[in-house]
């Protein structure tokens, strides 16, 4: 029975690590912006960092974990699907949220308002959840198999090429109005991330019809 | 070099073996769109996909996988 609940368990430790550092270090970040000293706001964003790195090993020692052969067969297709859906949904989210923080993001160049933090953050959070979900399925026994490696690198390839498409959009807007330029970068990266999400659920379905 | 092109018989294989897709997959460990791809021609596996599904259809590889120029 310990076998069964365990197969999942380099990637739950792995991400809660990663996600814990993360906040750390993105609330030292806002601390520090407010008046927090060098001295301790750079101690604290290494601890973060650590803690992020120390989930990822652990992640990665505990991947040896195996399902049960029993559960393979009607787990896999159910987890997999589960996958691609979620991610979709996620960058998705992020897009959305991001569209906010651009608008934050103008406000703040034009200098009409300050930068709103918790906005900013609502988004790279759902945009670190996106990436998470999108590179770290190889912790997860149920989704790590050659087709999956397969379609989330070419996944990859297709958000990469959106990102360096939309940067170069992003740069070229900065040369007319900086105002654009700043704003847009934030959609940029979540609209590549959910071209890589899109790109990869096309894919699974498309395998899945004989 | 002589090009060489990979024909994969996967298909009319497990036909012979009476199996669907889904039960080869489950007695390769692998998942159904594994099979299916591999066997539209979609997916080339690496050596060791290869060795499970002939393992798990009983046959030698090259029943599975030949080439021809």
């Amino acid at each position: 029975m310990a076998e069964r609940a365990s197969y999942d368990v380099g990637y739950r430790v792995g991400v809660g690590c990663a996600v814990l550092g993360a906040v750390m270090v993105l609330g030292v970040m806002v601390l520090a912006q407010r008046g927090l000293g060098r001295a301790v706001s750079v101690p604290l964003v290494l601890f973060g960092l650590a803690i992020m790195l120390a989930g990822i090993l652990a992640g990665l020692r505990f991947k040896d974990l195996r399902v049960p052969p029993e559960l393979q067969a009607s787990m896999r297709e159910v987890r997999q699907g589960q996958w691609v859906v979620n991610l979709v949904l996620i960058t998705g989210a992020a897009v959305a949220v991001s569209v906010f923080a651009g608008a934050q993001m103008w406000n703040a160049a034009s200098g009409e308002a300050a930068v709103q933090w918790p906005v900013l953050m609502v988004a790279a959070v759902f945009m670190l959840i996106g990436l998470i979900e999108l590179t770290l399925y190889r912790w997860r026994p149920l989704l790590d198999e050659e087709i999956t490696r397969r379609f989330a690198g070419e996944a990859k390839a297709w958000g990469f090429a959106a990102a360096v498409a939309g940067m170069a959009v992003s740069m070229g807007l900065m040369l007319v109005d900086l105002r654009w330029g700043v704003s847009s970068l934030l959609p940029v990266i979540a609209g590549s991330l959910w071209v890589a999400g899109l790109r990869l659920w096309w894919l699974m379905r498309r395998a899945e019809r004989g | 070099m002589v090009e060489a092109r990979l024909v994969v018989d996967l298909k009319a294989v497990r036909q012979v073996a009476g199996l669907t897709q889904g039960e080869l997959a489950e007695r390769a460990g692998v998942s159904r769109k594994t099979v299916n791809t591999i066997e539209n021609g979609v997916f080339t596996p690496s050596v060791t996909v290869a060795l499970l599904l002939a393992e798990a259809l009983d046959v030698p590889l090259d029943d599975l996988f030949r080439l021809v120029r």
